[in-house]
């Protein structure tokens, strides 16, 4: 469950990056185009600007060739070059008044936009009297000279007297209007500068936005883009670290089984030979001995494989259950009951007896839980079974039951919090098994409940197990609604102590299904504490 | 070795901390094999045992409390006095390496469980009746040889 959240919290991360990234480049891709476009205008604007200029000063210019054209005709020495100077006041003339106009009103074949500005309007109305002035002088000269009889040529010095006040009239104007003209290009340029100045603003503002929204995408796409890669790097990382010990933990788990089951299978295979060789030589109780050896050893090689392929039928499937009120102090003494001594090393082979060990039940009788029958007596059998197992003999093995104090209590634990809904709400019983043993080393404790995980000093010992039973129990007890965990300070001879509730069963649950039971269980295979 | 009588039957030490077995196996060798078999739990025992018994040949497991098999092994092998005794190691360790340091301590034979009990009285026969230049001639054979030829 946990697993399918995170995976459903690592999509919408994911949705929201790539939501932030193409909102990013979308912002940049829009500013970049903004950007060109501001350049382009600006580019045009420039170009515009620059003709506009070159046109302004061509006028003075032209004003200047018209003053030298209309002296050249008054003033000229050869007739015959007196005719150029006619040719050219007439195209300066008509030049200049069409300039004059089109820098007023705009020509868009000489690329004049003809917009001004009020500034470069009033500047052109102050210059009106002026190019008024010259132009009516240059008109008036071409028309003497236009009109003149056939026999008076323009070059004719007899036409001069008639002409000079018209050139001493665009003399006179001349000046105002190149110093007015003067001033309406540096209103031009001035605007062309202004315009350029803002462009630039223009420019610089989209440059920051731009380098504004790269400093969002590294803070709010790249940086967690590039820690939620981390992140799924280190879990790919660690889920294949995972992957390596559950595969070394398997590879160890067939040694151990394929360990586990040649032992006792030869005895029973041994037993069996030794029947038949024996054949009907052997007295009845001789043989009965040796049946009883084979078909303990037979149970010891169904009990192991029950527990490999109980643990390889529940990987990741849960247990199939069949809850019903059950009375833990009967149950417990019918685990006990089970135990042969010498099938937990007790047996002193030499002497054929066996050394006998204290095992104290502490269960008041009322105590009844809510579990499936035979997977509770598997968790008690296996939990005894470790208890024998892994403490001297001699040592005193615990067992109690008490209505467990808090959903909280005790020491370090496995499943807290996994309670079912069925169950959750329900008091709980907590059922320890104390031995003397050797322990379980603090650093161990929080992978012992794992599958196919045995303690380090197991592996290379010589106590035999294959790393299911406490895995198994886990399972067990959490699908009954319970918790197990283990106290231990791993110190040799301060033993461990197993712990685990399961839901106390209700008076409606037990109803007339309860059965009375004793108010100390004891097991006959193994001597009771007095 | 041990002198043999003409009457008195092989003794065998079988050490093995599986009490099942060790009960299935001293029924098998005695009924079957004809041998007299005196057992122990661990090596420690054992080796009492071997002291006190002066079996003809010695059966022992690898994993058992205290002195291990290979231990056990070593242990006989570096006494001039018992060098020459016929070992077999039984054991449920089947890795071809776990083999291999069973005969590199110096086994007559590996034996791995689960072993019938007539394979087991024959390979108690075989060790029991080589002689000293043939387990010298095994153990030079078996420190020449290359790991690959192990596994043949």
């Amino acid at each position: 469950m946990s697993s399918m959240s995170g995976q459903l919290s690592e999509r919408a991360v994911t949705r929201r990056l790539t939501g932030r990234y193409i909102l990013a480049l979308a912002t940049i891709v829009v500013l970049t185009v903004l950007g060109q476009i501001v350049v382009q205008l600006s580019l045009a604007e420039q170009s515009s600007d620059a003709r506009v200029l070159n046109i302004a000063a061509l006028q003075n210019t032209l004003s200047e060739r018209m003053c030298k054209a209309a002296l050249a005709i008054i003033v000229g020495t050869e007739e015959d070059a007196r005719g150029p100077y006619v040719r050219e006041l007439r195209d300066d003339v008509a030049q200049w008044q069409s300039t004059q106009i089109a820098l007023q009103r705009g020509d868009p074949s000489l690329g004049l936009p003809g917009q001004n500005s009020p500034q470069v309007d009033h500047l052109f109305a102050q210059i009106a009297p002026s190019f008024n002035t010259m132009l009516d002088g240059a008109t008036q000269i071409l028309i003497t000279i236009d009109n003149a009889p056939p026999v008076q040529l323009p070059t004719t010095p007899a036409l001069i007297p008639a002409l000079v006040p018209q050139v001493q009239l665009i003399l006179s104007a001349e000046p105002d209007f190149v110093v007015g003209m003067n001033a309406i290009i540096a209103q031009y340029q001035h605007e062309a500068e202004g315009r350029v100045a803002r462009l630039q603003i223009v420019e610089w503002g989209l440059l920051a936005v731009v380098l504004l929204d790269v400093i969002l995408i590294a803070l709010l796409v790249l940086r967690p883009a590039t820690r939620s890669v981390g992140r799924s790097i280190a879990d790919l990382v660690r889920a294949q670290e995972r992957e390596r010990e559950l595969a070394a933990l398997k590879d160890q788990f067939i040694i151990d089984a394929n360990h586990e089951l040649r032992t006792p299978i030869m005895a029973l295979y041994n037993n069996l030979e030794v029947m038949d060789a024996l054949g009907q030589r052997g007295a009845p109780e001789q043989r009965e001995r040796i049946l009883q050896r084979a078909l303990t050893s037979g149970d010891a090689v169904i009990r192991l494989l029950t527990r490999v392929l109980d643990t390889a039928a529940l990987e990741g499937k849960a247990p199939r259950l069949e809850p019903q009120p059950l009375a833990l102090a009967s149950m417990v003494q019918s685990v006990l009951e089970t135990f042969d001594p010498r099938e937990i090393g007790e047996a002193s082979l030499q002497t054929g007896s066996s050394e006998s060990r204290a095992v104290t039940v502490h269960i008041v009788p009322e105590l009844r839980v809510l579990a499936d029958e035979g997977r509770l007596r598997q968790v008690l059998t296996n939990l005894v079974g470790n208890a024998l197992k892994y403490s001297a003999p001699g040592t005193p093995i615990g067992i109690s039951a008490f209505p467990h104090a808090s959903a909280e209590g005790g020491g370090r634990r496995r499943g807290r919090g996994r309670q079912s809904d069925a169950t959750s709400g329900a008091e709980q019983i907590q059922i320890s098994v104390r031995d003397h043993g050797l322990g379980v080393p603090p650093r161990e404790i929080p992978k012992l409940f794992n599958r196919f995980v045995r303690l380090e000093r197991d592996i290379a010992g010589t106590v035999r197990g294959t790393g299911v039973g406490l895995y198994m129990c886990r399972v067990l007890v959490e699908a009954m609604g319970g918790r197990i965990w283990v106290e231990s300070s791993g110190v040799p001879g301060e033993g461990s102590t197993f712990s685990f509730t399961l839901p106390e069963a209700s008076a409606e649950m037990i109803g007339e299904a309860a059965s009375p039971a004793s108010a100390s269980v004891t097991a006959p295979a193994l001597r009771p504490a007095p | 070795m041990h002198p043999q009588g003409g009457a008195r039957p092989r003794r065998v030490l079988l050490v093995d901390d599986d009490s099942a077995l060790l009960a299935a196996v001293i029924d098998g060798l005695e009924l079957v094999g004809g041998f007299e078999v005196v057992a122990a739990s661990d090596g420690a025992s054992g080796l009492e045992h071997f002291f006190v018994d002066q079996p003809d040949c010695v059966v022992v497991d690898v994993r058992m409390p205290g002195l291990n098999g290979y231990q056990f092994v070593r242990a006989l092998r570096g006494d001039r006095e018992t060098a020459q005794t016929p070992i077999i190691v039984l054991s449920a360790l089947v890795q071809d390496h776990e083999q291999v340091a069973g005969l590199l301590t110096g086994a007559d034979a590996y034996l791995t469980k689960p072993v019938k009990i007539a394979d087991l009285v024959r390979a108690v026969g075989r060790a029991i009746e080589l002689t000293a230049a043939e387990r010298q001639r095994r153990a030079v054979n078996l420190a020449d040889a290359q790991p690959e030829e192990w596994d043949a």
